[in-house]
């Protein structure tokens, strides 16, 4: 307890030694996790505006002329159990044609004498947070079941905003991979100058028994304590900008930039971890 | 406590030392003395395992270089205090913080720290100068806070790496008479040097190296 009390002390002390060179392991964390962090924010609120696209997603199904009323309601049970299927609601022949009067302001009976339309029901497919949405095998097992007549969906509109919105995310996160992977190699280096700095020291432990564990754990904290401080410091310019923007624009538009807290903490892990990997890497070459 | 049986070891260039055979009983005083180059430094570094034999077997204690795991080296060095030439204390803390430095090695906590580095601050008379850096001391008593960091844990043997060299006659003989001192107390000393006029008088063992090769015994 009070070796691991005396290991943190000597890796804040790491820290404050080489204060140029933690700055800029800092600089370059709270950089990259700036970046990934509007990401992440931009990746929150797309959320929002795909989960509001595809809650316009929907499948209407007519059903053959002759399906009365109970025979649509055994269909519909029948298309509750298909895979991609959130709900169903039906639409029977007299909905129908209340919902044609009222959009088209004329009584279809008083013209032709009957009412032409079809029994139907109308689908609101599952969506799975993230993945994409893909209505294809849902539209072939509609398609099969008997008595249905014909599948209506905006197939070309889902599969492009399903389609542009994966190669969005795609992106993102070769960008993020792409910052993580810097910000790694720039601790790795920031680390091996400190180790480089105390290789007297490194040497003198080593020549009176101090195991390689004790010598490393001070550059490893001192790797994590420039992610913890990087990615804080990310985060406090995060939560600022999103703040004063959402005061800023209050008055112009209803919609407000989620910030989600959780996504900081993945910031803040991520970060830790980029300090873990980049210090093990950086002692990696003198105490092999 | 130490033996050396028929010990080589070659660095790349052809240099070392070789068939080295000697023995050092516990609480024994010794020179390991002879010219620069002749090979002290090697043996030293052999003792505690930093180099390890091409030939032959080095015996530390309980420990056999045959045998060692690399993982047990560093316990093998806790039961020795090591004092090197260039004194080999950290700038970078003072002299409470670089005594106390092996004792935090081990896990010591705070208070047994305490009283252990004052103690031995006290045996090798720079209490006053325990919250000094390195930098504000003269040689002699950075020499002699480099043997209170070797004397802390209470080793069996001290190794002594030319710990006069850079000192004065009269300040080098005062570093000396402080390990005879803790010898006297039971803690084995070997110490290197090439400095035969000072140490001949002394009337202790002298092993003496030349080119690689023992001499005499
Ligand atoms: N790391 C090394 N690589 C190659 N040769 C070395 C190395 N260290 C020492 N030597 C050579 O081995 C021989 C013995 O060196 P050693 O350091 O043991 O001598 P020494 O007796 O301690 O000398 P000094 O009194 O100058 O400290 C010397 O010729 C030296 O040049
Ligand atoms: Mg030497």
């Amino acid at each position: 307890m009070s070796k691991l009390i005396y290991l943190l002390y000597e890796g804040i002390r790491n820290l404050w030694r080489h204060k140029l060179t933690t700055f800029t392991a800092i600089g370059s964390v709270f950089f990259s996790l700036l970046i990934i962090g509007i990401f992440i924010i931009v990746q929150q609120n797309s959320h929002q505006l795909i989960d509001y696209v595809r809650s316009e997603y929907r499948i209407e199904v007519f059903f053959e002329d002759h399906v009365n009323n109970e025979d649509a309601q055994l269909i519909v049970d029948q298309i509750k159990e298909l895979d991609g299927v959130q709900s169903i609601a039906i639409v029977t022949k007299e909905d129908a044609l209340k919902i044609y009067q009222d959009q088209f302001d004329e009584n279809l009976i008083d013209i032709l004498g009957y009412n032409p339309l079809p029994n139907s029901a109308v689908i609101n497919i599952d969506k799975h947070g993230n993945s994409e949405v893909d209505v294809e095998p849902l539209i072939t097992n509609l398609e099969k079941i008997s008595n249905v007549n014909e599948v209506v969906y905006e197939g070309t509109l889902i599969r492009r905003v399903e389609y542009f919105y994966k190669t969005i995310v795609k992106i993102i996160s070769y960008i993020a991979i792409g910052l993580l992977v810097i910000t790694i190699i720039v601790i790795s280096n920031t680390v091996k100058l400190s180790v480089y700095a105390k290789r007297d020291l490194i040497q003198n432990l080593k020549s009176i028994g101090a195991t390689k564990m004790f010598i490393k754990t001070p550059f490893i904290i001192e790797g994590i304590l420039d992610g913890i401080l990087g990615s804080l410091l990310a985060i406090i310019v995060l939560f600022v900008a999103v703040r004063s923007a959402n005061a800023y624009f209050a008055d112009l538009f209803s919609f407000k930039i989620l910030f989600n807290i959780y996504g900081m903490v993945w910031l803040m892990a991520i970060a830790i971890l980029i300090g873990l990997i980049g210090s093990y890497r950086g002692i990696r070459v003198l105490l092999k | 406590m130490i033996g050396f049986n028929n010990v080589t070891y070659t660095y790349p260039n052809g240099m070392g030392v070789f068939n080295v055979h000697f023995r050092i009983l516990p609480g024994e005083f010794s020179f390991l003395i002879g010219p620069s180059g002749a090979g002290k430094t090697t043996i030293i570094r052999l003792i505690y395992m930093d180099l390890l034999p091409d030939k032959g077997e080095v015996n530390v204690n309980r420990y056999s270089s045959k045998k060692i795991r690399k993982r047990k080296i560093p316990h093998l060095r806790r039961d020795i205090g090591m004092i090197f030439q260039n004194f080999n204390l950290l700038n970078d803390r003072n002299l409470f913080e670089n005594v106390a430095l092996p004792l935090h090695i081990v896990g010591y906590n705070k208070k047994e720290i305490r009283d252990r580095v004052i103690a031995i601050l006290i045996e090798v008379g720079l209490e006053d100068k325990a919250y000094e850096y390195p930098w504000e001391l003269s040689g002699g008593e950075q020499q002699r806070a480099c043997i209170a960091r070797g004397l802390v844990k209470d080793p069996d043997i001290i190794l002594a790496d030319e710990p006069t060299g850079n000192l004065d006659p009269s300040t080098a003989l005062q570093i000396i008479r402080l390990l005879e001192r803790i010898n006297r107390k039971g803690t084995a000393v070997l110490m290197a040097s090439h400095n035969y006029r000072l140490i001949k008088e002394l009337g202790h063992r002298f092993i003496e190296i030349k080119n690689g090769i023992i001499q005499s015994r």
